[in-house]
């Protein structure tokens, strides 16, 4: 690689730049490539639908329902007549919206519940602990079913009741984190040079408990999709007719009996494409921040 | 007797756990709950003093706390309350529901445990292998797959298609006379009363709902196995055993296999609460008349003491069968003291 500096004739071997380790540890780790390329393009997809979408995805024409897929429709038309392939597209944004929303709100919520109760071990510690555990002794599916039921179905309540599920996975890694940093030398050093508590956990704390929540959260995106694509599926996410690829699924399933696979098939199939990139990076990050566990 | 202690104590650690659930179902569906219940029965035209009348015979009108110490005092007593659409216990509704929801999920449990420790070994064994990508891609393909999208697919082809498997109407052939009620799982009733026909569409019925379930589950065990095996196979004593000469068959499956398939047991009770939830996405397609369907169904309605009965329900049966695996677990384990 270091024939692409053109430096022939030194000695001294360059250190890489941040985009050659980059890629130097891409080509080692192609599956986790592959996922970023995946997760890259349907970002891309997301932004640049208004000019990606040959139609308007909330167009509908009764005369054209239900077409199998064509040269004008290369996914085929819904039963309102509206274009497969354009609602795809439109459903990325609204797909990748739910699941980094939902992530961010819980990554926020859960590392700053488990900071603290890393931190200050003792009574609000214990209250935050078993709060979090209460959460987790639903099935996830099953707990977000009960919150967006509870709360009624919508875009921003799908989100808060995807959140919920995956608050407790990071209010346990930020709280196992903070518990086995604080005995660091370093965070006893800001300590006894007089550092407030709020600054030793936010300057010092935190900032060195980040590498497995950061890791978990390239896996996350692609459960919360999962679980957004089932719960529209029911009807207790977004409503007909917003683009959401599980809600796309459902609309499409009455038709499956009858033939009409492909109202169905190119929204799972973006489902698939989305969750399986998220799943490849986190595998790769996990390989190459902990070799022990391939 | 240490073990007896042990077990108690675990089982009254429940206690509070399950308080818990029950205090979150509680604020979920009467304190957060978007809409007044009573707009889901009363006709859309009914006067003031009707809705008045029901709200206080569902006993809406009183202080939240005393909500709850009934709530509490009927949920010891095994009592759910009446659903808001049938006007039936939901207890007894549930009951009802219950058998064709556990026949399908553990069917799918045995069917993923069936095909996704051996596929886990395999690629733990013949790590890096051909072998090993082709079981890595299933089992990644089948944690990123919906199972309602699966479900679907199945549908499609096997019906749709080629008219192998039964329309996606149920659990039996409704022209076959459904068996006698002994054990509630179709495919046992049917053996029992020795009616064939019906077991045969019993499980032609319940074929491709299984798989559907079973996929998705499958995964997580693949996973788990092929990591245990992993481990294990570079420890001391399989080394040592190799060292010895043994054959390769021999360590793999006299001494490796039972380590390995220890964290496999503790999957189970997670994989089973998917199953429970997937269960209400795959019943609602294939018209299984079950408690997933049963949740679908209350959700459509916005029948707000049903979808509390079935997450109650799901919820405990989620923590006990997480007890059970986790005692098993230590059971099996005998480098755990107690």
């Amino acid at each position: 690689m270091a024939s692409t500096l053109g430096q022939k004739d030194t000695y001294m071997p360059k250190r890489p730049t941040t985009w050659q380790r980059f890629k130097r540890t891409m080509r080692k780790n192609p599956v986790t490539a592959l996922g970023l390329f995946i997760v890259a393009s349907l970002i891309f997809i997301a932004i640049f639908a208004p000019w990606l979408a040959p139609y308007d995805p909330y167009a509908t024409d009764p005369r054209i329902s239900l077409e199998p897929p064509s040269r004008a429709h290369p996914f085929g038309t819904d039963t309102f007549g509206s274009d497969v392939l354009s609602r795809v597209i439109y459903g990325a944004r609204l797909d990748l919206m739910i699941a980094f929303g939902a992530v961010g709100i819980a990554l926020v919520v859960g590392c700053l519940l488990g900071a603290i109760a890393g931190y200050w071990e003792g009574m609000l510690a214990e209250i935050i602990m078993r709060i979090v555990e209460l959460l987790q002794a639903f099935p996830a599916f099953i707990l977000a079913l009960a919150i967006a039921g509870a709360l009624g179905a919508s875009f921003r309540n799908l989100i808060i009741a995807i959140a919920m599920t995956n608050i407790p996975i990071y209010a346990h890694l930020m709280r196992i984190s903070i518990l086995s940093n604080k005995q660091h030398d370093y965070s006893m050093a800001a300590v006894s040079l007089g550092a407030s508590p709020m600054r030793v956990l936010f300057k010092h704390l935190l900032p060195n408990s980040l590498a497995p929540i950061f890791i978990q959260s390239t896996l996350q995106p692609g459960y919360a999709i999962l679980t957004a694509a089932g719960l529209s599926f029911i009807g207790l996410g977004v409503k007909i007719p917003e683009p959401e690829w599980g809600l796309m699924v459902a609309m499409g399933s009455p038709r499956i009996i009858s033939g009409d696979w492909w109202v169905s098939l190119f929204p799972g199939l973006f489902i698939i494409i989305a969750v399986m990139g998220f799943n490849l990076i986190g595998d790769g990050l996990q390989d190459i921040f902990d070799p022990q566990r391939r | 007797m240490n073990l007896f202690i042990y077990i108690l104590k675990r089982l009254l650690l429940l206690i509070p756990l399950l308080f818990g659930v029950t205090l979150v179902v509680f604020i979920l569906t009467r304190v957060v709950i978007a809409g007044n219940p009573i707009d889901q029965i009363v006709p859309p035209m009914a006067s003031q003093e009707m809705r008045d009348q029901l709200a206080k015979r569902y006993g809406l009108t009183d202080p939240i706390l005393v909500q709850y110490g009934k709530y509490m005092l009927n949920l010891v007593r095994g009592d759910l309350g009446v659903s808001f659409r049938s006007g039936l216990p939901v207890t007894q509704e549930i009951i009802k529901f219950f058998p064709a929801t556990f026949e399908l999920t553990t069917y799918a449990m045995l069917l993923a445990l069936l095909v996704g420790i051996p596929l886990g070994v395999a690629s733990a064994v013949w790590r890096d292998t051909w072998i090993d990508h082709v079981s890595r891609f299933l089992s990644v393909s089948g944690i990123s797959m919906p199972v309602f999208w699966f479900s679907l697919l199945l549908i499609y082809f096997f019906f749709f298609k080629l008219h192998i498997a039964p329309a996606p109407l149920g659990r039996m052939n409704p022209r076959i006379s459904t068996p006698d009620f002994v054990t509630g799982w179709l495919t046992i009733d049917a053996l029992v009363s020795g009616n064939f026909r019906a077991f045969r569409s019993a499980v032609a019925n319940l074929t491709l709902p299984t798989i559907a379930l079973a996929y998705g589950a499958m995964a997580p065990i693949a996973r788990m196995a092929r990591s245990g095996m992993v481990d294990v196979l570079s420890t001391d004593y399989i080394r040592t055993a190799r060292a010895q000469g043994l054959r390769r068959r021999t360590v793999i499956f006299k001494y490796a296999l039972k380590n390995a398939l220890l964290p496999v047991v503790t999957m189970t009770a997670i994989v089973y609460g998917f199953l429970l939830g997937g269960s209400v996405l795959v019943e609602n397609i294939f018209a299984w008349p079950g408690l997933g369907r049963y949740a679908y169904d209350a959700i459509a309605s916005a029948d707000y003491t049903a979808i509390q009965g079935f997450v109650l329900y799901a919820t405990t049966m989620y923590i006990l069968l997480f007890l059970i695996t986790d005692l098993l677990y230590k059971f099996l384990n005998p480098r755990i003291e107690f």
